[in-house]
């Protein structure tokens, strides 16, 4: 009998390693983890532009705390597992911390992240309490927040990094396009917090405002170009942008199909569907020049190929973001596909800047010009940093 | 509701907010909703965006459908969100309880409406939603964060100092000493960093926290001053529109309209002893000056508390205290024409010494109790009404009611006084509590005529407005003049409003009581100054009343 149920246990178990590829389910789980948060955030923003008010329970909330359950849970069960459970194999590929746990460095970012999703709730509410629900994405609390979920992201991305590397030439190939789509997917997800976090500066009515652009160089390339750095193949940078962008459209496509009706006053827009958060800005394109540029000047050091990459960054975002705000303002943009018309609910749908640029907030001339050099010099540091950062994460192990 | 319906409602109040008067919570609102008589109590947020509390209470035996919504006075009737229903409480027939959520700041109301199933009816009460206090963190919350950010600081240096150093190990391989002093300097660097980020994160903080200061509703300043012109003396109230933090586009002195008839309601008590009460109506002489010649007020330290209202809905109190130098000026010798016809002042006994007046004069009057009747300068006399327990008891709302008795002791025939049966004023001994009443509640009926109008006309409210304010206030002064010709019964008319007072009512109680419903919101000493009139005169009641804690 015993025989029996060993043969059996053992059929599963290699079902089950087929069936993941011998990927660790952990690491579906906090990729999956990461969707569940940037669905959550997006859905959270559309929810206070459309009807405002929500309680500690609502969908979009259920859908971050799931991601930081689920991130958190299956890291601080993998680490327990290896800590107390674990054979020496399972410990040798684990980094060793505090003495007694075991542990990969993704599932450690994952608890930080859960950890701190965590501890943002109860600072959040005393927040609202005692300064009164801010309608704002970046406050001190939120930024607990975003942190927490940054750093689950970049725990999954870290925990797929570190199989890849592992076993870089031995692998199957399914197994490694599955990887490397998880890590794509990932960093995407990743991409579209950073977005998110810096996403009142990034208003389509910033377009033709060089602070747009010098926001745009602190907060991306990092991560772009870190990315792209470590990805395994040619196009890391450009699959990570694409993601972004493929995510924010289609949830700019499908959460308007829903209704909404606003349930705080003053209602000065009078709604009755979801508002979109926004249609992506047009990331994939310097994120094509990266790769590019990462893949023809091989040899460069990473000083002067920053230099260039932040030209081209600050340069290419500019040629294609500047005229397509003014598309975005145009009647052409204002349809299902754009997602222009979304209007927040307390603000009236006759602003007289509603699809205008204000002329105080257009740049031109001299501060133009002072203002994309600012911005390229901005982006020296992000993508020196981001260059940096992605030779460690090509190095990561466990 | 019945004449001695007291202790109606327990509030939860713990917040203070100070803007149509000084340191009094809630807004109480008592009158009709269609053919029911309610009362309803709206306990406004002391954080904007926050929730109002409103409790209503109706007397019926059907069950009711009741909802409330703001209504902001910018925004209209066109601009209100869904309403929220205020659901039955428990146990207490005929009262509904439920959240408002005020995310403006700014004048704003909200309107309760009952549904019976064949009519709908609705009331709305003003209600100014101000931040007005900032909380502290609760000691046990503050050690969970404080963990909690331990936790992560300890978390955090380890990721760092396994990231430059194990992190990068091939599996099995074990740290050698280079590895192990890239871990030390990976935490020395993150320990570093993190303390960078945490003091950048506490300057955010600071500067959220000062920001909210700023905006925080602080009352305009202003400033009183006497001066001695022609053997009279004189106030002169500035108002300091320099000093508006916040909402200064809906406070402007200019869009000032008037409330019971009159620009200013202004009440001049003696610091201290609470001695002498005075309730005189200032004139403008510009937009932020006001003047008043004072009565036969003896000399001393004064508080001055001047009610304004604004077309804007917005109303508040200015708050100064003044010296005013001794003058024996008698009545015959005031200049008539400068004082108010509704102007009136009284002195009484102190409120320390109740028993023994130490000035006894002929015009001196001594304060009720609870209980007891006072004998009024015409021989009538008022009697406060006792609440049930015998004791008034803070954050409790009661009815205070005053029976007045001629001197044959039959009841009296009260008169309209500014527009109403009765008025009264409340103030706590330090004046850390300060309110001026009516037996509608103690809401600014100014600011709720204004948002009425308003409201009937929809569409942009500051459209609606002269772009310069000075046009506006041009405007009212000429109402004013308006009313200083009219005959004294058109113009009561006018300042009763669109006030329901029904005599045919069953339930009317004659002319002879006045109630007033009103909640303390702390335990002290208290002195209550009621004036109504009588016989075509002003006449002034004062009772001096201990409020218990909760």
């Amino acid at each position: 009998m015993e025989t029996i149920a060993l043969e059996n246990n053992k059929r599963v178990l290699s079902q089950s390693a087929t069936a993941t590829l011998g990927i660790p389910l952990y690491l579906y789980a906090t990729v999956f983890a990461s969707l569940c948060v940037a669905v959550g955030i997006n859905w959270d923003i559309s929810w206070h532009m459309s009807i405002g008010r929500d309680g500690l329970l609502s969908a979009p909330h259920i859908a971050v705390y799931l991601g930081a359950v689920i991130a958190g849970g299956f890291s601080a069960y993998e680490v327990f597992r290896i800590s107390f459970w674990g054979n020496h194999t399972d410990k040798a590929k684990s980094v060793k911390f505090w003495g007694i746990f075991y542990g990969s460095l993704g599932s450690m970012f994952c608890i930080w992240g859960a950890l701190a999703m965590l501890t943002s709730a109860p600072f959040d509410d005393w927040w609202h309490n005692t300064y009164g629900l801010d309608v704002t994405i970046l406050s001190p609390p939120h930024t607990v927040l975003a942190l927490g979920i940054i750093m689950v992201q970049f725990g999954a991305i870290i925990s797929v990094l570190a199989v890849m590397n592992q076993s870089p030439g031995d692998m199957a190939a399914k197994k490694k396009k599955v990887l490397s789509a998880m890590f794509a997917i990932s960093a995407g997800f990743l991409l579209c917090m950073v977005f998110t976090l810096v996403s009142e500066f990034l208003r389509r009515g910033n377009m033709h405002n060089v602070s747009f652009y010098q926001v745009s160089a602190l907060a991306f390339p990092i991560f772009l170009v870190s990315i792209s750095r470590a990805y395994p193949g040619k196009w890391g940078a450009t699959f990570m942008a694409a993601i972004y962008s493929l995510f924010m459209m289609v949830m700019a496509w499908i959460l308007p199909l829903f209704p909404a009706e606003p349930m705080l006053g003053p209602v000065l827009n009078r709604i009755t569907n979801f508002q979109a958060f926004n249609f992506p800005i047009l990331l994939i394109f310097p994120a094509l020049a990266i790769d590019y540029i990462f893949a023809k000047f091989q040899n460069w050091n990473d000083w002067k190929l920053s230099i260039l990459t932040a030209f081209a960054f600050v340069l290419v975002l500019m040629a294609f973001q500047w005229p397509f705000g003014d598309f975005l303002q145009s009647p052409y943009a204002r349809n299902w596909f754009f997602a222009q018309e979304s209007w927040y609910y307390a603000i009236p749908p006759d602003f007289e800047y509603r699809y205008a640029f204000q002329p105080w907030r257009v740049s031109s001339g001299m501060a133009l010009l002072q203002g994309t050099a600012i911005a390229i010099g901005l982006g020296f540091i992000s993508i020196r940093l981001g260059l940096a950062w992605g030779n460690w994460m090509k190095k990561v192990q466990r | 509701m019945r004449k001695n319906l007291v202790v109606i409602i327990v509030f939860f109040i713990c917040i203070m907010p100070a803007y149509t008067h000084v340191g009094s919570p809630g807004v109480i609102f008592e009158g009709k909703a269609g053919k029911y008589d309610v009362m309803v109590n709206i306990n406004p947020p002391n954080v904007i965006p926050g929730t109002s509390l409103v409790t209503l209470l109706v007397e019926s035996e059907r069950e009711l459908k009741v909802t409330a919504k703001p209504v902001y006075w910018f925004a209209g009737y066109e601009g209100t969100p869904k309403a929220d229903e205020l659901l039955p409480v428990k146990g207490e027939s005929g009262k509904y309880r439920g959240i408002v959520w005020m995310m403006n700041s700014g004048s704003s109301s909200v309107e309760v409406t009952i549904d019976d199933g064949d009519e709908v009816a609705s009331v709305f009460v003003p209600v100014m939603a101000i931040a007005t206090a900032q909380e502290e963190m609760e000691p046990s919350l503050g050690y969970i964060l404080a963990v909690l950010a331990i936790l992560l600081v300890a978390i955090m240096i380890t990721i760092v100092a396994s990231s430059a150093s194990t992190a990068m190990l091939k599996p099995g391989e074990l740290p050698d000493k280079r590895i192990n002093r890239r871990k030390w300097i990976g935490a020395s660097i993150s320990i570093v960093v993190l303390a960078v980020l945490l003091f950048g994160g506490k300057n955010w903080w600071d500067s959220w926290a000062e920001d909210y200061n700023r905006y925080m509703y602080k009352p305009m300043a202003a400033k009183g001053e006497i001066i001695q012109e022609g053997g009279q003396r004189k106030l002169i109230l500035n108002a300091d529109e320099k000093s508006l933090t916040n909402l200064s586009s809906l406070r402007k002195m200019n869009w000032v309209i008037p409330d019971h008839g009159k620009l200013m309601h202004m009440f001049m008590i003696r610091k201290g002893t609470m001695d002498v009460f005075a309730h005189l109506h200032p004139t403008r002489v510009d937009s932020t000056t006001f003047e008043t010649t004072l009565p036969n007020l003896p000399g001393g330290r004064y508080y001055i508390f001047a009610d304004i209202t604004r077309v804007t809905g917005f109303a508040e109190t200015l708050v100064d205290t003044v010296d005013i130098p001794e003058m024996n000026v008698s009545f015959a010798s005031l200049d008539s024409a400068k004082l108010d016809k509704d102007d009136t002042f009284m002195i009484t006994n102190t409120l320390a010494d109740k028993d023994q007046p130490q000035l006894l004069d002929a015009d001196m009057l001594v304060c009720g109790t609870p209980g007891s009747a006072t004998e009024l300068p015409d021989g009538s006399t008022a009697i406060l009404e006792a609440s049930s327990t015998g004791d008034f008891v803070a954050n409790e709302l009661y009815k205070l009611t005053f029976l007045i008795k001629d001197p044959d002791g039959e009841p009296a025939e009260l008169e309209p006084y500014l527009g109403m049966m009765g008025h009264a004023v409340i103030m706590r001994e330090d004046a850390g509590v300060f309110i001026h009443l009516h037996p509608v509640g103690n809401y600014s009926m100014g600011s709720q005529q204004a948002m009425e109008e308003r409201f009937s006309k929809g569409g942009n409210a500051w459209a609606a407005l002269p772009k310069v304010s000075k046009t506006f206030a041009d405007s009212i002064d000429q109402v004013l003049v308006g009313y200083s010709q009219m005959p004294e019964e058109e113009l009561e008319e006018i300042m009763m409003g669109d006030m329901v007072h029904d005599i045919t009512d069953p339930a009317h109680e004659g002319h002879s009581v006045v109630a007033f419903p009103y909640a303390f919101p702390e335990a002290g000493k208290y002195r209550i100054w009621l004036q109504f009139k009588r016989n075509g005169k002003i006449l002034n009641a004062a009772f001096d009343t201990e409020v218990k804690e909760f």
